[in-house]
């Protein structure tokens, strides 16, 4: 199965603002929030990421299509070298926005959740799957390439089917399927849906399934790793003897800018004890080489070298969600006193 | 939400799949790099029994190593196999035939 977690990603979130509450939001993004982070800091930033070496820059939020300087902030990744991705709920996609995203966006990820009712129960919102799929024709005839992520939960694998056919007749060229993560609203509103070993098990077989009989018109990538093939490539993970030094993309990647500015490894809501700082008080620029020589790196490569030796053990499930293991060795009471 | 699960769900719409032995057929297959799953539903809606079924396209140099996987990863079943070898003059590729049914 395709591993996700090797590309150099900045991952952006210039707001928590959006058009809906969704109950497995892991930024608990909602309308009545209205805090954004300044552009000229989010352009630094960008710049910044692309001299310590990331090569995507992939815009989430909240709704980023409710950022106004969005396309300004594309065009600038795109100045810099960085391919470019937007996560999108896929409502807001008028005439307008579109034109907005021509030319600027490698890759649009539309947000689906299984079949029309399921969609709109997750996204709580009665009007959310027709009014995306309205959206589909003019997206495809603008010529962005996009494609679905489907939130899998230990009760829906099977709409991944569905999901998929819907996808292939929609023109998307990509299918991701990523387990449902404990953060944000999803704790609190779906507390018994986190997929246990038998479902990820279940949904590998699928995938892999999907991903031979669909294979060359829809790409289908499933966000776990096999336990077999990490335990031969601690490097990936951060969690190798020695530090691979060099830049900051190849010691932490992703990297997340959260909406209030703060930047933490891996995703958005990962322990702030492990924080480079907030870019309202110094470009990346100047955290990075702090960070670095500092305690903060120190401890980061410690966490991954603990969830790397839990997740790989011999009486673990044979698949591993590599952020998940890392938000769950961060909050075992050996990494505070580390 | 529905509180069933969703491979319990998937089982339904395509026939009795044992999921509590999903694990361990996962573990077969992933142990084999060079394995591609030409099917892996059962057929026949639905057995009274538990029954895993699968289709398995494998390297002949592999075969054996995956077959022993298979067997050995999956031990509540009693498994029945067939395999054909493929290959035109020499056979360089199997097909594997797996099917287990719960142990009485």
């Amino acid at each position: 199965m395709a591993c996700t977690r090797g590309s150099r990603i900045l991952q952006i979130h210039p707001t928590r603002r959006c058009n809906l509450r969704c109950l497995h939001c892991y930024s608990s993004s909602g309308p009545e929030e209205r805090g954004e982070l300044p552009a000229a800091l989010l352009a630094d930033a960008l710049t910044d990421a692309a001299a310590e070496g990331y090569t995507v820059a992939s815009f989430s939020g909240g709704e980023p299509l409710l950022y106004r300087p969005l396309r300004e902030l594309l065009d600038h990744a795109h100045g810099r070298g960085m391919a470019t991705t937007v996560t999108s709920n896929g409502m807001l996609l008028d005439e307008r926005r579109l034109a907005g995203l021509t030319g600027a966006v490698d890759l649009l990820a539309i947000s689906l959740d299984g079949t029309p009712a399921s969609h709109d129960r997750m996204r709580a919102d009665p009007r959310a799957f027709a009014t995306m799929a309205s959206r589909l024709g003019r997206l495809r005839d603008s010529g962005i390439p996009f494609g679905f992520i489907f939130t899998l939960t230990q009760n829906n694998l099977h709409e991944l089917e569905w999901v998929a056919e819907f996808a292939l007749a929609e023109g998307a060229r990509l299918l991701q399927i990523h387990p449902l993560e404990a953060a944000g609203r999803a704790i609190r509103e779906l507390g018994e849906s986190f997929p246990d070993a038998i479902e990820e098990s279940y949904a590998y077989l699928l995938a892999a399934h999907l991903q031979q009989s669909l294979r060359g018109r829809l790409q289908v990538q499933l966000d776990l790793l096999s336990r077999r093939l990490m335990a031969d490539q601690p490097n990936l993970f951060f969690a190798g003897e020695s530090d691979p030094g060099g830049s900051l993309a190849e010691r932490v990647r992703p990297l997340v800018i959260e909406a209030d500015g703060t930047v933490v490894p891996i995703e958005h809501g990962f322990d702030r004890s492990f924080s480079l700082g907030n870019l309202r008080d110094a470009r990346l620029c100047e955290l990075a080489p702090r960070w670095l020589a500092g305690g903060g790196y120190v401890r980061f490569r410690d966490l991954c070298g603990r969830a790397f030796a839990a997740v790989t053990a011999e009486d673990r499930p044979p698949l591993a969600d590599w952020s998940a293991a890392l938000r769950s060795a961060a909050i075992q009471p050996a990494a505070a006193g580390a | 939400m529905a509180k069933e699960r969703g491979s319990d769900l998937l089982r339904k719409l395509h026939g009795n799949f044992p999921t509590t032995h999903v694990e361990g057929l996962f573990r077969a297959v992933d142990d084999q790099a060079d394995l591609k799953i030409l099917r892996w539903f059962p057929r026949g809606v639905p057995p009274a029994t538990l029954v895993v079924e699968g289709v398995f396209e494998v390297s002949t140099g592999s075969v054996g190593k995956f077959v022993d996987s298979l067997i050995h990863n999956n031990e509540q079943l009693a498994a029945s196999l067939q395999v054909f070898p493929y290959g035109v003059p020499r056979p360089d590729v199997a097909i594997v035939e797996y099917r287990g049914e719960a142990r009485q």
